[in-house]
């Protein structure tokens, strides 16, 4: 395996790295990013920016892109993938495409299956998973009778199974109460794992992330402190978005 | 609740339920090996032993009562199949006119017992296949083949299929209530927007397999589908293989309705 060598605690490393569906239109433009080691990491940007477009390419869903990206040291390129997919764990922005199977159990348990471990093993790790999100009393319960709050709990769970070092979140928070909001940002903030969380919620972005990346027209805007951008009203407003619900009140 | 969304519930319940009715923990390959014992046994009756094949509903009773099955739920589910089935010996009657028994009003030909004793054997078959899916679950069946050393291209293909019809039903649900609320004087859709919907819920479905297929891949599938493993109890399972096995040897040799009857009719007699 050949590990490309990165500057000590960083986990994720993006060189030039452009990327377009069609010839003629760049999605992702001269992408220059490096996520250190732990660190909770906000991207922002309005509808078709190519925030999720960013977040499959770190999987390896889409390839075909220009320049360079590394998870820990490893290209993402063909050959690694099942290495970086052991090391990334990515939540839908549908929890419904995320969850396939009958229960709760059988969904969660079935990364650790898939990783050959035993009976046992998989039983550990699925109770682990339900722990974090604190859902154990729905281990048993059947997917189609959950609720969208319960459903993107779950989904985070069978992420967590796999034990990830880096966990990518699409879009939390939509269609969450704000009950299950709340009780989400609490579990994103107890995660110690290294995460990139898109989203249009700059309130959820503001809870969770130190450092916040603004994508336009798939361009990083400006990266920086997550206060310092998210209270950047003009800024903000550029780029087709507007202050955090709880900045507007101040 | 909508047909389509009782179906899509049906059939994640058809994942589950082994679970609840599985009283005695049975492996499913036991399951699976009898059924497929009876299914062998009521091919095997000559097109004419009507009555010798009517002991082979007391193994569907059985199992109806034992798992706790809802006949009229049953019935409501698999009368396309039935119906299928009922109509394979339907010409019989018209091929073979020779006179088997002559009532008052009524002439009994062999063509018709024959037609009978074929519709039974597809009903017989539908129902045993009908209780075991519904009692052992799709992932348990397909933890049996694996066991079998069927290959894994088929066992994978099977639970791909049975997740591919759930999206599809899922996204036929969303868009017939869509269709719907817009539509709500027209009954059923209207003849000319039958390709559209057809087309896009193709595409609609297929972006959605592609979703779930991603998701599979990035928690480690590769082609493999690890099917789940229920504790099973070996003395109860090896305990029915040999139980039942002995009972349809029994249910296929001696025809008991016809000995009840005789000794009914003797017993009248008398």
């Amino acid at each position: 395996m050949i590990l490309y060598k990165m500057a000590a605690g960083i986990d994720i490393e993006c060189r030039d790295m452009n990327f377009s569906y069609q010839k003629d239109r760049k999605i992702l433009h001269n992408i220059n990013l490096s996520i250190q080691h732990g660190e909770s990491l906000g991207l922002i940007g309005a509808n078709g920016v190519g925030k999720s477009t960013f977040l499959k390419l770190l999987v390896g869903l889409l390839t075909g892109y220009e320049g360079e990206i590394y998870i820990q040291g490893q290209a993402v390129v063909k050959k690694n993938l099942i290495d970086i997919r052991r090391k990334i764990g990515y939540v839908f922005q549908d929890s419904d495409s995320q969850l396939f199977m009958s229960t709760v159990y059988e969904d969660v348990a079935f990364g650790p299956r898939n990783y050959g471990y035993s009976n046992i093993e998989t039983e550990e790790k699925v109770r682990n998973a339900l722990r974090k999100v604190k859902i154990e009393k729905l281990k048993d319960r059947q997917i189609y009778r959950m609720s969208g709050g319960e459903k993107k709990l779950a989904s985070i769970a069978t992420i967590l199974a796999i034990e990830p070092e880096v966990i990518l979140l699409d879009e939390p928070s939509i269609a969450l109460d704000p009950r299950n909001r709340r009780n989400l940002i609490q579990i994103l903030n107890e995660m110690m794992e290294t995460k990139i969380i898109a989203s249009h919620d700059l309130d959820l972005i503001l809870d969770t992330c130190e450092r916040t990346v603004l994508l336009a027209e798939g361009n990083i805007i400006k990266q920086g402190k997550t206060k310092e951008i998210l209270q950047d009203k003009s800024l903000l407003e550029t780029y087709g978005l507007e202050l955090p619900l709880c900045m507007q009140k101040q | 609740m909508n047909k389509l969304g009782e179906a899509a519930r049906e059939i994640h319940k058809s994942d589950y339920v082994n679970n609840d009715r599985e009283k005695l923990g049975l492996h499913p390959l036991s399951r699976i090996f009898i059924t497929f014992l009876y299914l062998l046994l009521v091919v095997s009756f000559s097109n004419y032993d009507l009555i010798g094949l009517a002991n082979m509903v007391l193994y569907l009773l059985f199992h109806i009562i034992w798992y706790d099955i809802s006949i009229k739920t049953m019935l409501k589910r698999i009368w396309p199949v039935l119906l299928l089935t009922g109509i394979i010996g339907i010409a019989n009657p018209f091929i073979n006119r020779e006179v088997l028994l002559e009532l008052e009003y009524v002439t009994i030909t062999y063509g018709m017992v024959s037609m009978v004793t074929l519709m039974l054997k597809g009903i017989f078959c539908v129902m045993a296949s009908y209780i075991l899916t519904i009692t052992v679950g799709i992932g348990q069946i397909c933890y049996a083949f694996q066991v079998l050393h069927m290959p894994e291209e088929i066992v994978t293909m099977i639970m791909l299929m049975h997740r591919y019809l759930m999206l599809l039903i899922k996204e036929v649900e969303r868009m017939q209530q869509a269709y719907k609320l817009r539509a709500s004087k027209q009954k059923g859709l209207q003849f000319l927007t039958w390709g559209s919907f057809v087309g896009l819920l193709l595409l609609r479905s297929m972006d959605r397999a592609q979703e779930v297929y991603e998701s599979m891949k990035l928690r480690g599938f590769h082609g493999k589908m690890q099917t789940s493993f229920l504790k099973s109890n070996k003395r109860a399972s090896i305990f029915y293989i040999f139980f039942w096995g002995i009972v349809l040897f029994f249910l296929r040799m001696i025809p008991i309705f016809s000995l009840v009857g005789n000794l009914f009719w003797k017993g009248t007699g008398q």
